[in-house]
């Protein structure tokens, strides 16, 4: 049964019980303007700027609390409409110190950008700015600038109804009205700074993002949280090799549009100094000198050929790499298997298992190495999961790794591996969603190899009639496999061609 | 469409021109005369140039007359630079600074800079200023390369202009 009909700027759209004008116009791709609105959370309708022009009514409304009815006609686009909003953006900005300069908001700021289209050059108010509270510290993660603030409470809202953790509040009047922490000290949720992406101006700026870089000459890529098994959807930003911030991406099925703090401040493994950024090779003297990609793929190869091995993989590996370490163990007459870490879950987002794809492992028919083992290839990303007796008693010879820290003594040849935001591939979630990561260009050392590249060229090595497959082939060699018959592929991976072929 | 052409014919040189000595005496004359009228050039180094108020020297940074930096480090002088001569980075300012935010890293790389001014038009600071400065050199290619204390050495004092976190 139908529940009507609401044209709204001409368009003709279904109403949808439950949901609010704003929600039917956003759906349709009608962008309507909006800050104290969120998907996520209660509607509050403080903020006014999404105001629409109703037919037949003779005041403004607010769209993000319109119930709509059968036949109601709305514009967003008419000069009454637009009337209304211009006075709320002015009445927004009488106490906005304008302070974009030293602010961290300035290019992702709905009120920078709202100000563009309907904002006007100058003030009519001819009283001073009120002087409010600056840099105050929430937490120890978070800056919160009472200037800034417009009041929209979605941080207040957030507290209350997601973590249900009431850590803020609004307190004082008029002019003068702010957040403030209701206990001292720290956030008792571990999901506090979701409300830095909430706030839709530079009240709430991170502590630890400060003052790092200008967005504009920031580069961003789609990605996956490698902190648990979870997988968050997460945008990665970076700059001139560094890793600065990451972000949660909206996706309904895994983390809707959260993240947690640790997971969020996880990227810096990315960032050590001790990076690696060209193959090593271990010489007559016992030391590991820089070498050119093809002397140490030899060398990788002479080390590994007619030993039997096992291969050791990280549980944060992509499915492609995971694979390509099964078919290498088999080269070598071995097994592979893969280690990851566990923890501490909560009811949210957080799971117990660390391996960020642990579960694609277990698809994949990958044994879980517990305590340390012998191994002739260990492939590890960050310490947590392949911990450093795993990696020390393994006796590997061949190691692929993020940072120098992470080689054991026994290596004779090493790979510099590229950071889980360096690299494409797919995840498997705790919940058996797959997921793309992919790669930052503008995110750790220049030039490093693919490591399914590297791991195809020994392959080269150690049987003379192998096949290079490439990222593709490697693909469609795991969709065939019995275990991944009823796993969903995500849309357009292969099509997009992520790092397609080598 | 064809242009039109006109033939020009090439004048011969005459029998005095091709004399060679009449030209020469002309030449000295010229000279001659040059010795009594005002000179056109200066001896530089020795003698320099005053340039006029709206000359645009070396970009450099300044201070207002409490000592306090202008610059917040907001990078637009970096965004709009087109040799991208310039490079920033910010840093948090001790606490209960008003202004919170200035530069870590300030550097002017003068072989790139073209002095075209853009930096000082797009800072809404008013931190940054085309100097009078158009003598710059270097023994290296490090040496060409302007960090912060430099620029603000060579900037120096300006008073006037934006003050914005003077009564916060």
């Amino acid at each position: 049964m139908s529940n009507g009909k609401i044209t709204i700027d001409g368009q003709v759209l279904d109403i949808v019980p439950g949901k609010t004008v704003i929600q039917i116009a956003n759906d349709a791709g009608i962008g309507v303007q909006h800050y104290c609105y969120h998907p996520g959370l209660s509607i509050a309708g403080n903020c006014r700027i999404c105001q629409v022009e109703v037919e037949g009514w003779d005041r403004p409304q607010i769209s993000c609390k319109l119930q709509p009815s059968d036949g109601m006609v709305v514009h967003t686009q008419s000069e009454f409409a637009k009337d209304a909003r211009e006075g709320t953006m002015e009445m927004l900005l009488v106490n906005h110190p304008l302070d974009c300069p030293i602010c961290d908001q300035a290019g992702e700021c709905h009120l920078q950008d709202y100000s563009y289209e309907v904002g006007q050059g100058a003030a009519s108010s001819p009283t001073a700015k009120t002087n409010l509270p600056k840099n105050v510290p929430f937490g120890s993660k978070i800056v919160y600038d009472a200037e800034r603030c417009i009041k929209c409470t979605l941080c207040v809202r957030f507290c209350e109804e997601v973590t249900e953790t009431n850590e803020l509040a609004m307190a004082g009047r008029s002019d003068h009205e702010i957040v403030i922490m209701t206990s001292q000290g720290e956030f008792e949720t571990p999901y506090s700074m979701n409300i830095i992406d909430l706030c839709p101006v530079g009240a709430l700026t991170s502590r630890d993002f400060r003052f790092k870089s200008r967005l504009w000459f920031m580069d961003f890529a789609e990605s996956v949280c490698t902190g648990c098994a979870r997988g968050c959807n997460v945008m990665t930003g970076g700059r001139d090799g560094s890793f600065l911030r990451m972000e949660p991406r909206e996706n309904q099925a895994v983390n809707k549009w959260w993240m947690c703090d640790a997971g969020r401040l996880g990227y810096k493994a990315a960032n050590v100094a001790s990076r690696l950024e060209a193959p090593l090779v271990r010489n007559a003297d016992g030391a590991l000198v820089q070498v050119n990609w093809e002397r140490a793929i030899s060398a990788a190869g002479a080390a590994l050929k007619g030993a039997p091995g096992d291969v050791l993989i990280d549980g944060g590996a992509t499915l492609e790499e995971m694979a390509l370490a099964n078919d290498l163990a088999a080269a070598m007459g071995g097994k592979a298997k893969y280690a990851a870490a566990t923890g501490e879950g909560d009811d949210f987002l957080v799971v117990a298992e660390k391996g960020a794809n642990a579960a694609g492992a277990e698809l994949l028919g990958l044994p879980r190495a517990k305590k340390a083992s012998a191994a002739s290839v260990v492939i590890v990303e960050r310490g947590q999961h392949i911990t450093a007796s795993m990696r020390d008693k393994s006796g590997a010879v061949v190691v692929f790794a993020m940072d120098g820290e992470h080689v054991p003594d026994s290596a004779q040849v090493v790979f510099p591996l590229p950071s889980s935001a360096e690299r494409n591939g797919l995840l498997v979630n705790c919940d058996g969603i797959v997921q793309a990561i992919s790669s930052n260009t503008a995110i750790g050392p220049n030039n490093l190899a693919d490591p399914i590249e590297l791991i195809e060229d020994i392959l080269g090595e150690l049987d003379d009639g192998y096949d290079w497959r490439g990222r593709d082939g490697v693909l469609a060699s795991i969709r065939a496999l019995p275990a991944f018959a009823k796993v969903d592929f995500p849309a357009g991976y292969e099509a997009a061609g992520v790092g397609a072929g080598s | 469409m064809t242009a039109k052409v006109k033939l020009v014919k090439r004048r011969r040189s005459t029998f005095l021109d091709r004399l060679y000595f009449p030209a020469i005496v002309t030449g000295l004359g010229i000279t001659f005369k040059r010795m009594f009228k005002k000179k056109e050039t200066m001896q530089f180094p020795e003698e320099r140039w005053t340039v006029r108020e709206q000359y645009r020297g070396m970009p450099v940074l300044v201070e207002d007359d409490e000592g306090r930096p202008k610059c917040v480090a907001c990078s637009l002088c970096e965004y709009v630079c087109p040799p991208k001569a310039i490079y920033i980075v910010g840093r948090e300012l001790e606490d209960g600074n008003t202004v919170e935010r200035g530069p870590a890293v300030f550097d002017l790389n003068m072989l790139r800079c073209i002095y075209c001014g853009l930096c000082e038009e797009a800072c809404p600071e008013e931190a940054i200023f085309m100097s009078e400065t158009y003598m710059v050199w270097g023994a290296e290619r490090e040496d060409m390369i302007f960090h912060k204390e430099k620029l603000y050495e060579l900037g120096g004092v300006r008073a006037q202009g934006v003050k914005k976190w003077k009564d916060k």
